[in-house]
Formats: structure tokens, sequence, C-alpha cells
């Protein structure tokens, strides 16, 4: 009997282990086949209406239907996307030429009236139109050029276009496009099936204008949420590829040949506002915000809480030409404990306590490591953070719509230029994010000095006297840079990433990701 | 048999008032909770004309009175409402993601009773300074303590050590392919287990050792009777009531450790959808989710006490001499 149940148990589990490798699809297809890649996403976006939708896993579904106006160029500067010229016919009018060779995926040419009429769908939604300040209206001048009137001198417009998805907007106006519940763009894939949570199937767009580039016929998304998951997922070859946010995941996969870790730089970057408007916030006071700005150990938050995947940065990213130095910082050359003691003794403060809220659901996922690591460098000055990690709404209803927090710790996309962050610091451009960047007039003037300058040396110089304005302020403190970690399998694709991305949309050449050799 | 009705009428009657109770404290809570819906949804960059538009299009710009009472108004018919964030029928999604939580819970349920209870005797049977006793009581301690999270992830280090396809294996429904079905749960139903097996294992032990003090063990040791016939006539029909009520207490336990586990292992229940829904402040489906498990604990805490009387007969008559 013993013998009997020994066998039907050995049986079972041969079965049960069986069934476990046979499970799964064949990632990257045969060598000859049509090319699928198999990739590994977090999460499943919650919206897909590119008028709507702003955040991280919104853009990468976008980047594979929808195109936007400019693009980057590997070196971060202004490339062509749908647009092909443009020029500044004025200070506050910019005109634009579009490809002639551009058509949607339902095969229907692309004109300037698409641009305009997504512009049109964009103000009456009014969600994202603070990507695109002092832009007032479009108007078609032929079927491919468009003019763009500004309320003010825009220099860095172009850069801004990298974020200006077009939609069609005949189908939009005709309501046989649904942006809520469908993608029709211009870009070199449409959606196809779609499990809620489980996967999505993305086919090769017929009409795609860029045939020639694309070497993935077929791209299938798994979403797994959680990061040992998917590298588990990737180890045993269920996907092609995915994103980390482990800071050890080199030491993780360290002595697996299959799999190839790659660190893609982005203007991203860490920051710690210390809320300088709200009377109830311990720091209104200049001396105690910059007290905490000296008592930061920028290293050890790079070498630990990040797992040394991050570089020093200044307010403005230091990929840009006219960039800040990071130097200038208050402390990031190295902790001066001494100078913030003397400063809060200056300022009448002997100890302090304070809350430092962080939220990881916004993709600040090494935010509570990095809170930790201040936390303890504060101590040694006698200030006590209680770090609090919010949800979104929380935190956006404290810290946007309220104003009413201590501290908190999030991070920022760069963009395609300085302005992009440096216009964040003028409320009047940014007026949701007054809280979180003061109020101080003189700050605010260089802002937008600086702002109004063409790139060039002038500008440069502008943007520096603005950073040191801002250094000695001390309300936004920028803390490290926030690379994206791509993990790959080496057997099955050659992925095609820029060096750096301004965007968050770090697969934006997935189309050209190729088989592995 | 009329007093038979009149128990389950009572018992009847206490689940709903625990149900609406839930919903009641589950819906004001969920709506003092700081940011609400259209915030998440519109992110940072939206004005405050296109809040109040989102809100007043989709009515939650009503007074909470007036939404509840209009939330439970369609709970009574049916209709569990639509989606803030999906704009789709909540009846629908839950419909795809319903058998998936079922199906781990069912699996976990089918693994850690048996196991639990097959322990718990085995440790509560042996000589208590005995080798088993002591191996069931570290084996129930063990599992009693490490959390889930941690047996899932070892569990999916394990198999991707081993190369087994578990995560990356989309979710196939148990109605499409049972065997496949059932293959791709089968880890995380055993991590879901675990903290479950413990359980059971410690209540039917101390069951079993109350038992075995009863008098009616000592005469059937005297009449000669073998362990296994000891076990089987005496043992388990008294500690099969216990084991039935800490088996429906674990559904609560097992649908709140679906949220953790549905997560590393990426399967698509309705763990996950509940717990994006808090974070998105999608109000309805946090509601359907929230029903949807109060009703799974109460059903399974009402069957658990009408079963107690057919399990062991005393307890019916206990209830008898009662009224």
């Amino acid at each position: 009997m013993r013998r009997v149940m020994k066998l039907v148990v050995s049986a079972l589990l041969v079965g049960v282990v069986t069934a476990c490798n046979a499970g799964g699809t064949s990632p990257a297809g045969g060598e000859d086949g049509p090319f699928t890649l198999v990739w590994g996403k977090e999460t499943d976006p919650a919206g897909i209406n590119p008028l709507k939708a702003g955040d991280i896993h919104a853009f990468e579904i976008f980047s594979l239907v929808y195109e936007p106006l400019t693009q980057p160029s590997e070196d971060l500067d202004v490339g062509p996307g749908l647009a092909e010229t443009w020029e500044e016919t004025s200070p506050t009018t910019w005109r634009f030429t579009l490809r002639d060779d551009v058509a949607f995926s339902n095969g229907r040419e692309l004109t300037s009236a698409d641009v305009v009429g997504t512009w049109a769908a964009l103000k009456e939604l009014d969600v994202r139109t603070g990507s695109f300040p002092n832009v007032d209206t479009m108007t078609a001048v032929d079927p491919l050029t468009f003019d763009v009137q500004l309320t003010a001198p825009m220099p860095d417009l172009p850069s801004r276009m990298e974020l200006f998805w077009v939609l069609p907007a005949e189908e939009l106006a005709a309501g046989t496009f649904n942006p809520d519940e469908d993608l029709l763009g211009t870009g070199p894939f449409v959606a196809g099936e779609h499990v809620s949570g489980v996967s999505w199937t993305f086919e090769a767009n017929p009409h795609y204008w860029r045939d020639d580039l694309r070497q993935v016929d077929r791209v299938e998304i798994k979403f797994i949420p959680d990061d040992a998951s998917r590298l588990a997922a990737l180890r045993t070859g269920e996907i092609d590829f995915t994103m980390s946010s482990n800071p050890d995941v080199r030491t993780i996969l360290e002595g697996d040949p299959a799999l190839e870790v790659t660190v893609q730089e982005t203007t991203d970057l860490y920051y710690l506002s210390l809320n300088s408007t709200w009377t109830g916030s311990p720091f209104l006071d200049q001396r105690v915000r910059q007290a905490v700005a000296l008592a930061i150990d920028r290293q050890q938050i790079i070498d630990t809480a990040l797992g040394g995947i991050g570089e020093l940065t200044a307010i403005t990213p230091r990929a840009f030409a006219d960039a800040c130095d990071p130097a200038g910082v208050l402390g990031a050359e190295g902790r001066d404990v001494d100078g913030a003691k003397a400063l809060l003794a200056d300022a009448g403060v002997d100890e302090l306590d304070f809350r430092l809220t962080v939220v990881p659901a916004f993709g600040a996922l090494r935010g509570p490591q990095i809170a930790q690591v201040i936390q303890q460098n504060l101590q040694e000055i006698g200030l006590q953070a209680e770090v609090g990690v919010l949800d979104g709404g929380a935190w956006l209803e404290e810290t946007f719509t309220n104003g009413t927090f201590d501290a908190t710790l999030n991070w920022f996309t760069g963009g395609g230029s300085t302005s992009h962050l440096l216009s964040y610091m003028d409320p009047e451009r940014a007026p949701i994010l007054a809280h979180l960047v003061g109020d101080d007039p003189a700050t605010i003037g260089l802002v937008r000095e600086a702002l109004a300058l063409p790139p060039g040396e002038e500008r440069a110089a502008a943007v520096a006297a603005a950073c040191e304005n801002l250094n000695e302020q001390a309300f936004f403190i920028p803390l490290a840079t926030k690379p994206t970690v791509i993990v790959h399998r080496t057997d099955r694709v050659e992925p095609v990433l820029n060096p750096i991305e301004p965007v968050q949309m770090t697969f934006r050449r997935l189309a050209e990701f190729g088989r592995a050799s | 048999m009329s007093g038979g009705l009149g128990h389950a009428g009572l018992v009847l009657a206490r689940a709903v008032a625990t149900m609406l109770a839930v919903t009641v404290l589950v819906f004001f809570a969920l709506h003092a909770v700081p940011g609400g819906f259209e915030s998440v949804y519109l992110g940072t960059s939206a004005s405050e004309t296109s809040h109040a538009t989102v809100r007043a299009a989709l009515g939650l710009d009503r007074p909470l009175l007036e939404q509840y009472v209009s939330w439970v108004g369609g709970i009574v018919t049916g209709d569990l409402g639509t989606s803030l964030l999906s704009s789709r029928p909540i009846v629908d999604e839950l419909a795809v993601r319903l058998p998936a939580t079922a199906q781990l819970a069912v699996l976990a349920t089918v693994i850690s009773v048996p196991a639990g209870a097959a322990l718990g005797i085995a440790a509560g049977v042996a000589n208590l300074r005995g080798r088993a006793s002591g191996l069931g009581r570290v084996a129930g301690a063990l599992s009693a303590s490490v959390p889930d999270f941690v047996v899932a992830t070892v569990l999916v280090f394990v198999a991707s050590q081993a190369g087994w396809r578990i995560v990356g294996s989309s979710y196939v429904p148990f109605a499409e392919d049972p065997v496949g079905s059932t293959v791709r749960m089968l880890l995380p139903a055993l991590s879901l287990s675990f903290f479950a097996t413990g359980i059971v294992a410690r209540t039917t032990r101390d069951a079993v050792l109350a038992v075995r003090a009863e008098p009616f063990m000592t005469m059937a040791i005297a009449r000669g009777e073998s362990t296994w016939q000891i076990v089987r006539r005496h043992v388990l029909r008294n500690v099969a009531n216990p084991i039935v009520t800490v088996g429906a207490v674990n559904v609560g336990y097992l649908l709140g450790g679906a949220l953790i586990i549905e997560r590393v292992f990426a399967i698509p229940g309705v763990g996950e959808y509940a717990v994006n829904a808090v974070n998105s402040r999608d109000y309805p489906v946090v509601m359907a989710t929230v029903v949807l498990g109060a009703a799974a604990f109460v059903v399974a805490n009402v069957l658990a006490d009408l079963a107690g009387g057919f399990v062991d007969p005393r307890l019916g008559a206990r209830r008898r001499a009662a009224r």
C-alpha cells in the first residue's frame, strides 16, 4: 500500500513539474518567423487617453501607438517627429510643418487639422494643458502647416512638443473614436487583445511611415506587479525584458549570462521640498531649510538607497549644456554638519520634529529608503523626521490642494530642456506646484528672466543665477538623478535604447529592438 | 422543524446586519480619506475647474448620505454599479477576476484543512513528549509566524531557479483549462495555505488533547482498540466541529492574504483589483469588493454554524434544549 502511495505521489510531482515547464509562451518567436517581443510590465495603465493620462505607465503604452510632434535625439537635441521642420516666425508665433508621408493606423493621412483638433480637445478638457505653457491657440495654415500662437515668448516650445501626441481629430469629432476606450495613432503598433491586468497584445501598424526601421512584428505585454516576480519570469524565459526598481538588481543577476542589466540615464531627479509657504510649516525660516540641505548626505543616498544608480544633480538636469553646476547645491560637495548646527542655533532651533512624506505610488519607489537616509542624517543636527508613506490621493490632497505639509520627497520628469524643471519654480506657470516651490519674488524674477531667453550663453548665465538663488532659498532641494534600469535576455533580444531619456518613454524605440544574434 | 427555521432566520438576520454595518463603516471611512477620485484620475496638472467638472459628472458632489442611499438601492436590486476609472460595469470586471480569487481560496482551503487536521491529529495523538508532538508544535509555530509574502517570494525564487514557468505564464481560467489552471495556481495556493495550515493544526491539536482526557478514550484503550480505530471512531468525530469553525474563520484570512499573493504571482484576482481601486479612489469598485468579501466571510460562518449541528449532533440537541 505504501509503495503504491509513493508511486502515486511521485507521478503527481512529475506531472506538476512537467506542466510547469510546459507552461507559458515561447518569447521572441523562431529565427525566421515573426518577431514577437514579450515585455514584463509593472502595471496596466489606469487610463489610456493621451488627453488626460499623465503617468509613466500610460506614457509607455502611448509610445507604442501614438507619436509626438518632436522627438529627442540621442544627445537630447530636439529632433523631428511628426513635425519635420519648425521656425519661430515672431516672438510669440511658431510655424510647424508636418511630414507628408504619415497616416493613422486606419489608413487616413495625417493633416494639420488633426494637430489643431488635438489641441482643441486638450484645451476643452484642461488636464494636460500645463505641459504646454504659454500656448494660446493653434491654427491650420494648409494641410501640412500650422501656427502656434503664444501668450508670451517660449523659446523651448519645440522640446515641449515631445509630449504632444497627435490624435485623429476627424474621428474624434465624428465620435467614431473614443480615446478613453480605443487607441488610434500613427505609431508602429495597433492595440490588440487586452485582458485587464493580465496581458495586452500589440500588432504591427500596416500604415506605419517608418516601416524600414521596425524589426518587431508583435509585442506581448504581461503585467507582473512584483519586481522580484518579474525578474523570476525573466530568468525562466517567460518574458524578454523588463524594468526593475531593485537597487541590488546588478548583484542579484550577477553570474547569469543570459541576463544583462542596462542603466539608461534620464533627466529625472529626486527632490526634497521644504514647505516655505504654509504658516504651520517648521521651514519658514530660510536658515532652517539651509541647515537641512547642508546635513543631507547625497552620496549616502546614492550608494545605499539607490544602490549606486544615480548621480548628484542641480535643479536643472545635468545632461543639458546650460544646466547648473550640481556642486552649487548646498551640501553637495560634502555634508557640513557643524555649519548646519550653527544655522539652527542662529535661528534659535534646538530640536525640531517634523513629518516627511513620500509617495511611492507615483513612481518614487525608492522614496522610503531615501527618506530613511535623510531621517538619519538630520538626527545628527537635532531634527527628528517622522517618515509618512502616503498613497497618491492623500499626497495630492495634502501637497497640491491644501499645501499643508512640512516636507515631502518625490521626483520630477526632467523634460527636454533646462526650462522644463525651471518653469516649475514659477507659480504663475505651474500654479498647482505653488506650495511645493515657494513664492520668493526675487527667485521668481530670476527664473522668468532665464525662461524668456533662447538657448545660448546668455541663457546659461541667467539659469546659473536662478539656480544660485534657488540653492540659497533651499525650499526645493535636488537629491540625485533617477536613471532607469532595464533588464533583458541576451539570448532573445538586442534592445535599442537612447543613452538618455527626457520624458519617461524608455522604450520609445521598441519597434527597433532586434533579435539576439 | 420550526425551531431549526427560527435558528436559521436568526443567523440570516445577524448576517445581513453585519454586512450593512460593514458597508456603512467602509463607505464613510473611504470618503473621509484625503484625495478624491478626481485628484488621482486627473493627476497633478489639472485645474480646479476640471476637478469640479469630473466630480459633478460622476455625482461625487452630492451629499455623502445621498450617495450611500443611492448605492444601497443599487445593491438591493443587484446592481454593483460602474467603475469610475474604466466606465465598465463592475459586475463584468468581477466576473473576470472573481473566479481567480475563488479558485485560489478554494485550493488553499483544500490544502490547509486536511494538512492542518492531519498535522494536528498526529501531534495530539502522539505521546506528548514524543517526536511527532514536538515536530507538530514546531511546524505549527513556524507556519503561524512566517508571513505569506516571505513564503511566496521564496517559492517564486525556487521556481525560477528550477526553471518552472509560473509567474509569467498568464493566468488561465479554470473553465478553459482545468489542469493547466490548477498547476498555475499550485504555488500561490501553497503560499496562501501556509499560515492557515498552522492555525488548523494548532486548533486540531488542542481539540485532540481535550478529547484524550475524556473517560470514553480510556474505555476505548481498555477495549484494546487500535490507534487508527480510536482516531476514526472517537477523535475525528469530536474534533470535526472545531476544524469546521476554524476553516470558516480562515476564509476571511484567505481573502485578505490573497491581496499579497495575487500581486506576487501576477494573478488577476479581486485582491489586486481592490488594492488598485483603493489607490485610485474608485469608490464603487471598493464598495463592491468589500461587499463581496464580507458576504464570503459571513456566508462561510453561517454555513459553519449550520454545519456544526450536522457534524456534532450534540450541538443541535443543546440548541433545542436551550429553546
